[in-house]
């Protein structure tokens, strides 16, 4: 063993590091996650990747090679890019009331009020529901004799009342509604992570440079919980780049197509009209946005992060 | 040390392995099929296991998406179960028997005994290239369900003509009830008005418009009979025949709003009867006719087509021991746990048809039913079709944009 | 440094609970509505639930044949969160302390994992499950689980790792324990409070994932809660009050993990920050 530790180290260690006896741990403890990740997800992905270029209908015992025929196929698609834009809404707005929410919430419990503890849990719960709950759930409150149209009518406002799952101007913002409504609970407890790393003494420090609380919280909190930042706003991107439970369960994309997104594109593309390979190329293109997208993001982010 | 590295990597192995023996079991049978006919499937398998105690057979259930999903991927990897649920027709399903069977996927049960049984104006709809490949079990029928004591206290009779069905949304909305519960949010509802339509309108006079549109000797804008029966469609939305919102109703809802009386008629398939007196509507209040088109006294058309249908995988290993299973299934008195009271696809004097459907299967006796879409030549002049309804009442789409948008895909493959 | 509690506390206490009751009144509407009998479905969406009346619940565990799907879940996803905890935390120690470039690209390779959509490997993957003879088995989905949560699990561990200074791994080394007993008397307790969170969160995902037990489970006697939820859905899906009890008891053991766990999850995201 002790041979065997003096090989390893002799060769590839950085010499930045002074301590002459500390020695990083062998790759053997890695092999695996790399075995299980890479059957699981990297094998089977770029597996799956072959699809995207041929003209496979799921079925049959041959796959044709179509080359790029599939993503030309896709460029030129209408519904390609009424999906494409109803992802980038509900990802974008979605991302931005969700995090926005779950700050002010920390905010507000990362305090000393008596029933923190209790409200922490409360806004967490939604979390844990699976989504065909939250989906049944949202159907219920939002059907034309459901709860929110009897609120509305219970205070006089029956004007209000809406087709709110059912009206192509109002069924996108609903399905963002619940969307938020579930995750917020998330981004609430990774900025509340956040703010109990803020150490007290900088906040002292600040009034007593008598700062007012906007500044405190500009000048102080928000440089110190840039990674708790990073972290909700690149995790709630990819996801709501990627939303399909919680769409296909309330409207299947619709009415018509106003709830599409490119998830459910593929979906219905690969399994339910047979062009498998056509959903692979949809795929594909999502992960590319996806990627750069969150590159895009964690670039700017981390900048941010070392400014602060 | 390095011992004990071991053993974790060990343990967790045991885990695994434990994991995978507690959850090994003999399997002789394996069956999948929607959600919707489990009770009456686990019925049947029940009575099947009981008389023969050799052999197990096990079940899957999922709701008609995600079953698709499932089977097609199982079906691909030759992993499929002994006996399917398949959808008849060609291609309009992405489990339907023509796409099946085109890829081999499912035994050839041509020779069984039960198919010289089939009658001729079914045969189409479970063959294909000249063979038979599923057993129907049932007829899926559309049409008219009425609250016979909400008509009768609106002084209103059952709705013969479209002038009856107009007069008596007016009558019945006038009074705060909801004449035709519509719930357009589930894609597959949007389709049972005008499919109730198109039978008279197009099919009744000619019967294999679906067979020429695949052929690309017919289309849906050419079709008066297709025109027609979307502007009805709408028709009835504009006078107020429908809930408020019917875009955003749920089946749920229209089940709800029949039960309690707030609606007085619906435009359904029999399993909304059942959903219907579960939720503690009174049978004898429930009523179904054809649904009425003409106003000269003609009779109408109808929808009916095959539905529940069992083929086996031509992958299984226990090919013989399926079509045992699938022969049991077409005895009359099986059939008849099957059906409870729903119309049969293959007629027995021995089966009794619930007499709530009895007009519609007087309809299909006396060749007044066509299966309409069922040959549409692929599943997405469907989806076309349903999200399209959709759009109509929302008014993003008007009926010739549809039509022409239906043209262009079924020409695609 | 305390604060004390005067009219701005009370004020913002106020508006909290406030807060809190408009959030949570849809959860309120499915408890609520979970006990009501069937008969009284169609009244006022808020009024007071009958909390002695637990047909409902009766009534869905039996038609839903719910213990024996209760074990498969549970066992299906205690085992794959130990695999998980284990293998991910292991890994995440190699790239956290090793300061190659090739750590550096296998970290980055692991993260390609949150990204890729799973729609793109599910055929490959069931057919490979399939030559393995895995089908219908517990590993199957204990396999399909681990893999698929590793991505998220090294995430949150190595950010959190590259916060624990090492003087306490070298000391220990000095004194002439092996690496694998630095790790597991030394680092893995330290690692506790973001364990808690790679616990609930992929505990959740798993907990209520349908598709891929569906396909792998799905009919045999290894079956999860989901799966026979599911079915219970589509037989009943005009019963709300059966559905919505059937939900809830799908979903009380995963609460009852995040209560155990609630103070390690915030805890966990909290030093998981400082990467």
């Amino acid at each position: 063993m002790q041979e065997r530790r003096t090989l390893r180290s002799a060769g590839s260690r950085p010499s930045f590091k002074p301590s002459r006896r500390f020695e990083e741990p062998p790759w053997l403890f890695i092999v695996p996650a790399v075995l299980l990740y890479g059957v699981v997800v990297l094998y089977a992905s770029v597996a799956g990747v072959y699809y995207a270029f041929t003209a496979w209908d799921g079925l049959s015992p041959t796959a044709p090679f179509v080359g790029l025929a599939n993503f030309q196929e896709l460029a030129q698609s209408r519904e390609a890019a009424d999906s494409l834009r109803n992802t980038v809404l509900i990802a974008l707005v979605a991302t931005v009331v969700q995090n926005l929410l779950g700050l002010l919430l920390a905010l507000g419990l990362h305090s000393h009020l008596k029933s923190r503890y209790v409200l922490r849990v409360l806004f967490f719960a939604p979390v844990m529901l699976a989504p065909i709950v939250v989906a049944f759930l949202f159907q219920y409150i939002y059907s034309p004799m459901g709860f929110l149209n009897y609120m509305l009518a219970a205070v006089g406002l029956e004007n209000m009342q809406q087709a709110w799952l059912g009206n192509r101007s109002t069924a996108i913002w609903s399905v963002i509604t619940v969307i938020v409504w579930q995750f917020v609970g998330f981004s609430m407890v990774i900025f509340l992570a956040g703010l109990q790393g803020v150490p007290q003494e900088l906040y002292d420090a600040a009034d007593i440079d008598g700062a007012n609380g906007w500044n405190r919280f500009w000048n102080v909190t928000l440089p110190l919980i840039a990674p708790a930042i990073t972290v909700n706003l690149t995790l709630s991107v990819i996801a709501g780049l990627k939303i399909f439970d919680q769409v296909w369960a309330m409207t299947q994309g619709g009415p018509g197509h106003a709830t599409a997104t490119l998830s459910v594109f593929l979906f219905r593309q690969a399994f339910l009209f047979g062009n498998y390979g056509y959903g692979m190329a949809i795929a594909l293109v999502l992960t590319i946005i996806v990627t750069v997208v969150a590159l895009i993001q964690l670039k700017i982010l981390r900048s941010r992060e070392v400014e602060g | 040390m390095k011992s004990s590295l071991l053993k974790a990597i060990g343990f967790l192995l045991v885990l695994l392995i434990v994991g995978t023996a507690v959850a090994q079991e003999r399997v002789t049978l394996r069956l999948a099929a929607i959600v919707n006919d489990q009770e009456p499937v686990t019925a049947v398998v029940a009575e099947y296991m009981r008389r023969n105690p050799h052999i197990t057979i096990t079940t899957t259930f999922a709701p008609i998406d995600q079953y698709q999903v499932v089977l097609r991927t199982q079906l691909a990897a030759g992993t499929a179960p002994d006996i399917l649920f398949v959808w008849a027709g060609a291609a309009g399903n992405p489990m339907s028997v023509g796409l099946l069977a085109e890829n081999n996927l499912l035994a050839d049960l041509s020779n069984e005994p039960w198919v010289r049984d089939i009658p001729a104006g079914v045969r189409s709809s479970v063959q294909h290239g000249g063979r038979t490949f599923i057993y129907p079990v049932n007829k899926l029928v559309i049409g008219l369900f009425y609250n016979r004591q909400i008509l009768q206290n609106h002084g209103l009779g059952v709705p013969r003509t479209w002038n009856d069905l107009l007069a008596a949304c007016e009558r019945l909305s006038r009074a705060g009830i909801t004449p035709l519960a519509q719930a357009n949010q589930v894609l597959w509802v949007t389709q049972l008005i005008p499919h109730a339509i198109t039978a008279s309108t197009v099919y009744a006079t000619d019967p294999d418009f679906d067979i020429r549109l695949a052929q690309g000797r017919a289309t849906f804008a050419g079709s008066a009979g297709y025109r027609d029966a979307l502007q009805r469609y709408l028709e009835l939305n504009r006078r107020g025949c429908f809930n408020r919102f019917p875009n955003a109703t749920s089946y749920e809802d229209i089940v709800r709003m029949m039960a309690t009386g707030r609606a007085a008629m619906a435009v359904q398939t029999p399993g909304f009867a059942a959903q219907a007196t579960r939720q503690g509507m009174a049978a004898e209040h429930l009523g179904m006719v054809p649904f009425p088109v003409h106003n000269d006294g003609t009779r109408p058309w109808i929808f009916a087509s095959v539905l529940s249908s069992f083929g086996v995988s031509a992958a299984s290993r226990n090919q013989a021991a399926a079509r045992d299973f699938i022969r049991f299934l077409a005895q009359p008195e099986i059939l008849s746990i099957y059906l409870g009271g729903r119309i049969p696809a293959v007629p027995h004097p021995a089966l009794t048809v619930s007499p709530l459907f009895s007009e519609m299967l007087a309809a299909i006796r006396e060749g007044r039913s066509a299966p309409v879409g069922v040959f549409w030549p692929n599943p997405r002049v469907q989806d076309v079709y349903m999200r399209g309804i959709q759009q109509l009442f929302d008014g993003s789409k008007t009926i010739d944009q549809l039509l022409a948008e239906l043209d262009r895909i079924a020409r695609e493959r | 440094m305390r604060q004390r509690y005067g009219k701005s506390q009370w004020a913002l206490e106020a508006v909290m609970i406030l807060a809190a009751i408009i959030y949570f009144i849809p959860v309120y509407m499915l408890v609520q509505l979970s006990f009501r009998p069937g008969h009284e479905m169609a009244q006022s969406p808020l009024g007071l639930p009958s909390f002695s009346y637990l047909g409902n619940y009766l009534q869905a565990w039996s038609l839903a044949n719910m213990g024996q799907a209760m074990l498969n879940s549970a066992i299906i996803t205690s085992i794959s969160l130990v695999a998980l905890v284990a293998f991910g935390s292991m890994a995440a120690y190699v790239l956290a302390r090793r300061k190659q470039r090739l750590a550096y690209w296998v970290y980055i390779l692991f993260l390609a994992g949150i990204i890729l959509p799973f729609q793109l490997g599910l055929l490959p993957l069931y057919r490979l499950i399939n030559e393995l003879q895995l089908l219908g088995t517990h590993a199957s989905l204990i396999i399909y689980n681990v893999g698929h949560f590793l991505p998220l699990a090294i995430f949150l561990y190595t950010g959190f790792l590259r916060a624990i200074p090492r003087e306490y791994e070298e000391a220990a080394l000095v004194d002439g324990a092996s690496h694998l007993q630095v790790f597991t008397r030394v680092v893995f307790p330290l690692l506790r409070p973001i364990t808690g969170t790679v616990i609930i969160v992929a505990g959740v995902f798993i907990w209520n994932d349908f598709l891929t037990p569906l396909l792998y489970v799905g009919g045999t006697s290894s079956a999860t809660l989901p799966v026979v939820i599911y079915q219970f859905v589509g037989q009943y899906e005009a019963r709300w009050e059966l559905v919505f009890a059937g939900l809830i008891m799908g979903s009380l053991p995963i609460l009852v993990l995040y209560f155990l766990l609630q103070r390690h999850v915030i805890r966990g995201f909290a030093s998981g920050l400082k990467g």
